[in-house]
């Protein structure tokens, strides 16, 4: 288990994505590891792709959430990450969970923190069945921090 | 703020898997310098079998047997495979196993539980994949999944 050298960090932007980075900082920062910050851009669906009119301007928008991705990534870590940490963003495309275990493993990661609701409802539809999808594909120790971290 | 890790709870079913989160656990421990917790649930026996009113075996006795050797079990585990510098204790449960190591988590105000990410082989792979699946939802503070060793050994 230890050291820990590598942490992975997935993001979505999200509030939650926010406190996964947070432990993941503390980690990185107590360890000395390197940290990792991850955003899956997930590509348009068939269906869209199928549109006829639609289309032919594809590429484009793909290339366009692809730049706005790189840029929030871009920000986030130069507003939430301190200069002090080790640290670099990777922006993948793919199926997120699939995209987050397969990278994690591609570098030879020590670990992934990752947030997770609690309670049902949407939020935990959306990022909570990543979490859940990560803890399953990843053979990686996987710290996930629940919603109502305690202070 | 999430560290120190002053208190880490691993729960185990006895399991080789439950043994490697308990490992990790140990890790960690020895690292914070944390206080380590060891539990385990033991599921009452289903209601079925007392409603047997003539029955001649005795429940609460067996009940009490488990109890006792459990105990036994758990207090060798911290012997022989917890060191001695590892500040460690254990606590016996009783109930649904997510719900009582949610409870005693919060009970003792573990900052961290280690757990497997599945018990044995077959149907202890799923029951307690699905322990650790809802401890994640209801103990609400950090718990790390320990999975398997085969790719990574540090």
């Amino acid at each position: 288990m230890l050291p820990i050298r590598k942490i992975i960090s997935p993001t979505d932007f999200s509030e939650l994505s926010d406190m996964g980075l947070k432990a993941a900082m503390e980690l990185a920062e107590h360890f000395s590891a390197e940290l990792l910050v991850v955003h899956v851009v997930a590509p348009l669906s068939a269906a869209a792709t199928s549109a006829a009119p639609a289309a032919h301007y594809l590429p484009e928008i793909m290339e366009n959430i692809r730049n706005n991705a790189e840029i929030s990534l871009e920000k986030m870590m130069d507003k939430k990450v301190p200069d002090n940490l080790r640290s670099q963003s990777i922006l993948l495309e793919g199926s997120p969970a699939d995209e987050i275990a397969e990278y994690a493993k591609e570098v030879d990661a020590d670990l992934i923190v990752i947030a997770t609701h609690g309670q049902s409802g949407w939020r935990r539809f959306m990022f909570g069945s990543v979490t859940e999808k990560v803890m399953r594909l990843s053979k990686l120790p996987v710290l996930i921090i629940g919603s109502q971290e305690k202070g | 703020m999430m560290l120190p890790f002053k208190k880490i709870m691993s729960p185990t079913d006895f399991s080789e898997p439950s043994d490697l989160a308990l490992e990790a656990a140990i890790e960690l421990a020895e690292h914070f310098s944390s206080e380590l917790l060891l539990v385990h649930v033991l599921t009452p026996i289903s209601a079925a079998p007392a409603m047997t009113g003539h029955s001649a075996i005795n429940f609460s006795e067996i009940m009490n047997e488990m109890r006792t050797s459990t105990d036994n079990l758990l207090n060798h585990m911290i012997e022989n495979k917890i060191p001695d510098h590892v500040k460690a204790k254990s606590r016996l449960l009783e109930g649904l196993p997510a719900d009582e190591i949610s409870r005693c988590a919060g009970e003792e105000n573990v900052d961290l539980i280690v757990i497997s990410s599945h018990g044995r082989s077959g149907w202890r792979r799923l029951m307690f994949g699905s322990v650790t699946d809802k401890v994640i939802r209801i103990a609400m503070r950090p718990v790390l999944i320990v999975g398997h060793r085969d790719v990574k050994q540090a």
